[in-house]
């Protein structure tokens, strides 16, 4: 182990497990002035983290309240995994340690749906195929046109409480069978989804051809041709919401 | 060795969400008050898509950017931090900016990232394993990178040199350059018992291509006073007559107004980077007046 690598582990452990594992000959001045300084290191990566979880979590915060959020924030700092993320990664394990630790399914559903928002907003560009983009096409012809998932989009079920918060904002969410998140232009929409649109929603932005997505939904059995007019009904909510993108193959 | 700047030796403001818009209405003129290029955090945009970079493109086409990593860990034992380089590639590729830079410090390994700029200690062994570090990152990244001095609340029993010294070879070994934060000299001295002004004398002027100045916050403890370094506030008097006494010497340079937290309206921000290109404009006139605006 070198000199570097040999300091470097003791800073470390001094700041993760405090000024026991700091050694009197490592930094100049007194060992109270040092503290002072190793504090403000303490203090920095503390503060990053936490707000960074406050960032990601803003509604899950609220509904906890500041205490207690911050209370759960810390125990979480403390697990294995958290460290080791990316500030802006920090939250991935966020809502499943809130469930492990036994919270209510409304926080560790929130912040599930935020962390699912999140990653909506910061998803890659792509061209969403609109309703629009489909006029003029022969219907044999519709239903060969291959999509997959935006890189946006995604789906969830959430509990009654959380839909209830959600729905504050946004008309119907309240009564959703599952909420949907697109963003098909700059901003994440949130959406009311029924469970036929949850039923087409393609899964793990396999492709798949527009009919054999709807052929995916209550067909009756031996007339796969046969188009159910639901399925047609959440078709059109997913592309109007954006969820879908075309691949050209 | 010679800097490679496309950034233009003018005041130039750190790119905060809040501002997005009014940078673009002060691109095409809507509104007063344009600063001369703009700086980013590129970790703020390691992500694929969305909003920010739908913003940053906009801006991209207005202004020249600075790209300033706080992420690359250089100093670390490890080694610079593999994803985070990467990333870094991917996105000056993708905006091809004029400057790009991180700091004199280390920021934990990989399964414990710490967000914070730790001290390197000063010593023969650390440059060596510092050089390699840089001559990889710029070998990866294709061009010169910027090593910014860093602030300082810890000085290493052991240190071998100065801070200036340490940067100086740096830049000899391996060809990069320094970014000067002012503000950082001032943190530094403060906590440390140094002097400010024999510190900012200590720098060679023509190995620094970028400038920052930003404001601290004062705790006083019973072992002295101690700055941090927060980037919460005006830049101090002390950091400004620094400045001036800098860019007598050497000219003017691209300077930053640094302003992270407690982030201020726009027209604030552009009074502080007024009174940058003001300051700077004074010292290199009583420069070639052959007067001097600060004795330390």
């Amino acid at each position: 182990m070198s000199k570097l690598e040999d300091i470097q582990i003791e800073i470390m452990q001094s700041l993760d497990h405090g000024p026991d594992f700091l050694s009197d000959q490592l930094f100049a001045g007194s060992r109270a002035r040092v503290l002072t300084g190793m504090n403000v290191h303490a203090n920095t990566i503390s503060h990053a983290r936490l707000v960074a979880l406050e960032d990601s979590f803003p509604r899950t915060r609220i509904s906890m309240g500041h205490a207690r959020f911050n209370e759960y924030s810390r125990m979480y700092l403390e697990e294995p995994g958290p460290a080791a993320r990316p500030l802006m990664q920090i939250g991935a394990d966020f809502a499943d340690f809130l469930g492990r630790r036994g919270q209510t399914s409304t926080w560790s559903d929130l912040a599930r749906f935020e962390y699912c928002w999140l990653e909506s907003y910061h998803a890659a560009e792509a061209s969403a195929l609109r309703l629009s983009d489909l006029w003029g096409i022969a219907p044999d012809m519709l239903m060969e046109i291959t999509v997959q998932t935006h890189p946006a989009a995604s789906i969830g079920q959430f509990n009654e409480k959380v839909r209830q918060l959600l729905g504050q904002e946004v008309a119907g969410l309240a009564d959703a069978h599952a909420v949907l998140l697109t963003r098909p232009d700059a901003e994440v929409l949130v959406s009311p989804a029924s469970a036929d649109i949850a039923a087409i929603f393609p899964k793990n932005r396999t492709h798949v051809t527009l009919g054999n997505l709807l052929a995916g939904i209550n067909e009756p059995e031996g007339n796969e041709k046969c188009v159910p007019p639901d399925g047609l009904t959440a078709l059109v909510v997913l592309l109007e919401a954006g969820a879908l993108t075309r691949v050209q193959i | 060795m010679s800097i490679v700047s496309a950034l233009p030796p003018a005041v130039g403001i750190g790119l905060k969400p809040q501002h997005y818009a009014q940078l673009l209405e002060a691109a095409t003129g809507n509104i007063p008050h344009r600063p001369a290029w703009l700086e980013i955090h590129p970790q703020n945009y390691f992500v694929a898509g969305g909003p920010p970079h739908r913003w940053l493109s906009a801006l991209a086409e207005q202004y020249p950017l600075s790209f300033h990593s706080v992420g690359l860990s250089l100093g670390s034992a490890e080694g610079v931090d593999r994803d985070e380089l990467n990333q870094l590639v991917a996105l000056c590729q993708r905006y091809e900016p004029a400057l790009v830079s991180d700091h004199l410090s280390w920021s934990g390994n990989q399964s414990n990232r710490f967000p914070d700029l730790l001290p390197v200690p000063y010593t023969q062994d650390a440059l060596d394993h510092f050089c390699i570090q840089v001559d990889f990152a710029q070998d990866l990244l294709k061009r010169q990178i910027l090593i910014e001095n860093p602030s300082r609340y810890l000085a290493f029993a052991h240190d071998a040199m100065d801070e200036a010294e340490f940067l100086h070879l740096l830049c000899k070994r391996t060809g990069c350059a320094i970014l000067l934060d002012i503000n950082n000299i001032e943190v530094s001295a403060t906590n440390l018992g140094l002097d400010p002004f024999l510190m900012i004398d200590a720098i060679e002027p023509h190995l620094v291509g970028e400038i920052h100045l930003a404001g601290h916050a004062r705790e006083e403890h019973e072992t002295g006073i101690l700055l941090i370094d927060d980037h919460g506030s005006p830049v101090s008097d002390i950091t400004w007559a620094l400045f001036t006494r800098f860019t007598q010497r050497a000219g003017r340079r691209p300077v930053l107004i640094e302003w992270d937290t407690d982030v201020p309206d726009y027209p604030i921000l552009m009074a502080e980077a007024a009174k940058a290109e003001a300051a700077m404009d004074d010292a290199v006139f009583c420069a070639k007046q052959g007067q001097r605006l600060v004795e330390a």
